[in-house]
């Protein structure tokens, strides 16, 4: 059963790899006869450029879509930061975020009036383009 | 080479193929267009696989920095967890689902804590709670992945456009859901608040300095006086991953009051519209609280027997943004809540009226 799908799934990838080549063939014939039409001056020169054109276009957008892909994914982790407040005389401070930080923990004391300070806000780093998500971070 | 044309034997060989391919596509268009779909999918589940391996990873890795000495390997008890099912009571009869469901929660969760505990004996509490936010969400991966694979294994083997088409056209929002719920694993990990807290944060920092007592497992309250009124603050107890459980909080609370309370003011973030601004905010009328509908249907019970005004301010924020680590917009949107709910202490009640104030949502990473 399985010998016979991957039969059949080889067979099905070889006739559309041949396709794809017989396209791309037809295609370019279409362009080169069409640029010689319209040099010659003939009427069916647009004709063939356009049929050319849109099985070139055809060639291209499946090649892209089929093209190889990279199987190679990597983390990139954001880069997280901590703000340490301390309300009553407005000094605040923002380092990296290490594990064990969280919100309204105490934290180090106020530079100002040695006064201990509070964790505030753990939050990671903002993306240049606003628009895209705290997803986009998982690149391929 | 001459122009394609009647006197051109190339030229009509070429227009035969034409013509060849056009009827070609039409028998075996679909046939095309399936296996492209097919490589989607396959490409998307390469995604998958990396995804949950690297969730599997990350509880292993979480799992050995608790254990101090490295006595056991974690690895063949979190595979088999990772295959973890809940089933839900049958809803043929819906009368009486609520406990039921409730009762089948209540198992999963201790059955995840029980676990963690073998794993882990010498883990604390919020260890334990972060612990079982990342086997969670390692689990929800797991079954994203397996159902992608079965789709996917399935549309080849038959080869139905129809099969493949299910997957393939929900792919953008599965892969956006996975993604997340690997952010989200990270954040559990390190124990960083996610958007979906931004609601215990209001109420934490109302706490902040206040008693705190535990009403219900994982829930504490404070009680305080705002403008003259008796305030009970209530939220998932922090900074561990837990969302505690509000509605049975606010039932108890409510029944201790015989039922004198005047409003309950819950605070929550709220999926927002493409074209919404992230950390926005808006007030409406009910009980603003998701998950499966439990907590939601204790507090609607007891707002309805004692004919207490439901208030609401949301949060507004992506599905995405709910479960990934923070942004800066959603604590200035916490900012505003917070004085939107001030204001409506001051507008909705009276001086010495009791007002409830329940923070719904994941406090991982917040105190109080």
């Amino acid at each position: 059963m399985t010998e016979r799908s991957n039969r059949a799934s080889s067979t099905s990838v070889l006739v559309f790899i041949v396709s794809i080549i017989v396209m791309f063939i037809i295609s370019a014939y279409f362009i080169y006869s069409g640029y010689n039409s319209f040099m010659e001056g003939r009427s069916d020169a647009y004709y063939q450029m356009l049929i050319g054109i849109i099985s070139m276009a055809s060639v291209v957008y499946v090649i892209m879509q089929y093209r190889g892909r990279s199987t190679k994914y990597k983390v990139k982790e954001p880069k997280v930061f901590t703000k340490i407040e301390h309300e009553e005389c407005g000094y605040s401070t923002v380092r990296d975020f290490i594990k064990g930080d969280y919100v309204f923990k105490t934290a180090d004391e106020c530079p100002k009036c040695n006064a201990p300070m509070i964790i505030t806000r753990i939050y990671p780093e903002a993306k240049e383009d606003k628009k895209s998500s705290p997803l986009q971070w998982l690149s391929p | 080479m001459a122009p394609a044309g009647e006197s051109d034997p190339i030229g009509m060989i070429m227009n035969v193929l034409w013509i060849g391919l056009i009827v070609f596509s039409m028998f075996y268009g679909q046939k095309i267009q399936t296996w492209m779909m097919l490589r989607e999918i396959s490409g998307a589940l390469d995604r998958l696989t990396f995804l949950k391996n690297e969730a599997r990873k990350g509880s292993i890795h979480t799992i050995k920095e608790i254990k101090k000495k490295d006595d056991q390997d974690p690895s063949p008890r979190i595979d088999h967890f990772l295959e973890y099912f809940t089933i839900l009571p049958v809803d043929l009869d819906p009368t009486g689902i609520v406990p039921k469901i409730d009762h089948i929660l209540n198992l999963r969760e201790k059955r995840f804590e029980d676990e963690i505990r073998t794993m882990v004996p010498e883990a604390n509490e919020i260890e334990i709670n972060n612990l079982e936010g990342v086997l969670e969400t390692s689990v929800d991966l797991n079954e994203i992945f397996k159902i992608v694979r079965h789709f996917y294994l399935l549309g080849r083997k038959t080869m139905s456009l129809y099969v493949i088409m299910q997957v393939q056209m929900q792919l953008p929002l599965i892969m956006q859901i996975a993604e997340a719920y690997f952010a989200f694993c990270k954040a559990f990990a390190d124990g960083q608040p996610v958007g979906d807290g931004a609601g215990p944060l209001v109420v934490g920092k109302m706490m902040l300095g206040l008693e705190k007592k535990e009403v219900i497992k994982d829930t504490v309250s404070s009680e305080t006086n705002i403008d003259g009124r008796e305030v009970i603050l209530v939220k998932a107890e922090g900074p561990g991953c837990s969302v505690g459980k509000p509605g049975e909080a606010i039932q108890k609370i409510i029944e201790e009051k015989k039922g004198k309370v005047s409003s309950i003011i819950m605070i929550d973030a709220a999926q927002k519209l493409e074209g919404e601004e992230t950390g926005s905010t808006a007030e409406g009328v009910g009980p603003v609280i998701g998950g499966i509908g439990v907590e939601k249907y204790k507090i609607e019970e007891v707002a309805t027997k004692y004919k207490v005004p439901l208030e609401a301010v949301v949060i507004k924020q992506l599905l995405n943004e709910a479960i990934s680590p923070m942004l800066e917009e959603i604590y200035d949107g916490v900012d505003i809540a917070s004085a939107r709910v001030k204001r409506l202490i001051q507008e909705r009640t009276k001086e010495r009226d009791t007002v409830i104030i329940a923070g719904i949502g994941n406090s991982v990473g917040i105190g109080q």
